[in-house]
């Protein structure tokens, strides 16, 4: 009888208690963290064409625009393609602090990445998200951090 | 807990010569002093082996110190097996037993309780002090272990990192650290548990650490129930299962989260650790072996 009482107080322990008021609190600042986020991902050329053509509807019917605009891109061709060669004469180390200066400019670009632990190396007390679900014992309202000891 | 001032060295490594002469005539309980340096000393006391001290360093000794210890008239050199880079908690070792020297005992774990009454073995003599808990954090600083908060009679005078604190008994509870807290009366101790711990594990790997297991459990969950198990980890090859709820660790009761992390920090590694859980209606007991973590500065 003891035993059953005691069993029925740990399974009363068992209940996860509803996130608080803080949760939901924080939930609109996290939807809006992620949305930037989503918005940085987007690529400066989508931007820019995004843009453009923001400006060219808020121009409501410039007509006179279009052949400018044609002239415009007629001379940038004309510039690409008649542009100065390549200085066969330059010397070795001009070249070289050429390609220095392009290196800079693709590491700039580029995403630097962080080590992590490999999967195979736990680190204890790392916390990590959790949500309930299916795969979990845990309710599917339930969400938090995982302890791990 | 103030910081010692030269002049409080000098005093104090006065008394601990004269409290350490004393201690060849005297059976009663004394700690021997390690002299750091000229104007650094701190308490230390045998434990584990009799070649063995444990002492916590004043905060601006170094890790490559070589310190002597100090008992009546045997000054001997000490070799620094364990330096605690946070804590200053230390092992030393000499090379021979030191002469009329006992061994002292650490609590039984679990230790630690609020309202218990301690003696601090100080070399002024016995100050009181009692347990006033157990903190995890100090005003928004997360603590590397849970260190016992002890409320003393005179800070000032009697508490100086290494004082070691024994209950009713005459066991180890803890040993005071250099911490300086924000109340004047109060002092910060290493319990007697992560004492035995380091002692475990350096009799057995020469080093220590925190240990893994592999249970991951809800961090606001209260109650100590398994979330999932690691795969390939201790707690899986011991039959570990998601919805397990731990009952008990070694005999000792687990009544929340909370006490659940604190065992598991005080388990040596590789030394199986019994532990009790609920499973569906029935009780099941399941035998653990921990092994080292691997640390954030372990990873490449």
């Amino acid at each position: 009888m003891k035993d059953e009482e005691e069993v029925q107080k740990l399974i009363a322990l068992k209940r996860y208690e509803t996130p608080g008021e803080a949760y939901y609190e924080q939930f609109a600042e996290n939807f809006k963290d992620r949305q930037r986020s989503e918005m940085l991902r987007h690529s400066s050329r989508a931007l820019l064409a995004e843009r453009v053509s923001v400006w060219f509807n808020e121009m409501n019917g410039a007509k006179w625009l279009a052949p400018a605009g044609a002239v415009a891109a007629a001379v940038a061709v004309g510039v690409f393609v008649l542009g100065p060669e390549e200085n066969e004469n330059a010397t070795p180390m001009a070249l070289l602090a050429e390609q220095e200066v392009e290196a800079a400019s693709i590491g700039g670009n580029e995403d630097f990445q962080i080590d992590l632990p490999k999967p195979d190396q736990r680190v204890p007390e790392l916390k990590s998200e959790v949500t309930g679900g299916a795969n979990t014992i845990l309710p599917a309202s339930v969400r938090g951090n995982l302890l791990e000891l | 807990m103030r910081p010692m001032t030269t002049g409080g060295f000098s005093i104090i490594a006065a008394f601990g010569v004269a409290a350490a002469t004393a201690f060849a005539e005297d059976d009663a309980q004394t700690p021997v002093m390690v002299e750091w340096s000229a104007d650094a000393v701190s308490p230390g006391i045998c434990v584990g082996k009799t070649t063995w001290f444990v002492s916590v360093a004043p905060s601006s000794v170094k890790a490559d110190s070589k310190p002597t210890l100090i008992a009546g008239d045997q000054r001997v050199a000490a070799k620094v097996l364990h330096f605690d880079s946070d804590l200053h908690l230390c092992l030393l070792e000499v090379a021979e037993p030191l002469a009329d020297l006992t061994l002292f005992s650490l609590a039984p774990n679990p230790v630690g309780r609020a309202g218990e009454k301690l003696s601090s073995l100080s070399t002024y003599g016995d100050c009181r002090s009692t347990i006033a808990g157990k903190d995890w954090s100090y005003r928004g600083e997360p603590l590397d272990m849970p260190l016992l908060r002890i409320r003393v009679e005179d800070s000032e005078h009697f508490c100086h990192p290494g004082t070691p604190l024994v209950n009713k008994d005459g066991q180890i509870e803890g040993i005071l650290t250099d911490r300086i807290l924000a109340t004047k009366t109060e002092a910060h101790a290493i319990p007697a548990s992560q004492i035995r711990k380091l002692l475990r594990d350096m009799e057995r790997y020469d080093r220590t650490g925190k240990v893994w297991l592999g249970l991951l459990l809800h961090e606001e969950s209260t109650t100590p129930e398994v979330i999932e198990v690691v795969e390939n980890s201790p707690a899986e090859k011991s039959g570990f299962a998601s919805g397990d709820v731990i009952l008990s660790l070694n005999q000792t009761e687990i009544e929340n989260l909370s006490e659940l992390v604190e065992a598991i920090h005080d388990l040596p590694a590789g030394e199986k650790a019994t532990f009790e859980i609920l499973r569906g209606l029935s009780r099941k007991e399941i035998q653990v072996v921990p092994q080292f973590a691997v640390s954030l500065t372990d990873v490449p």
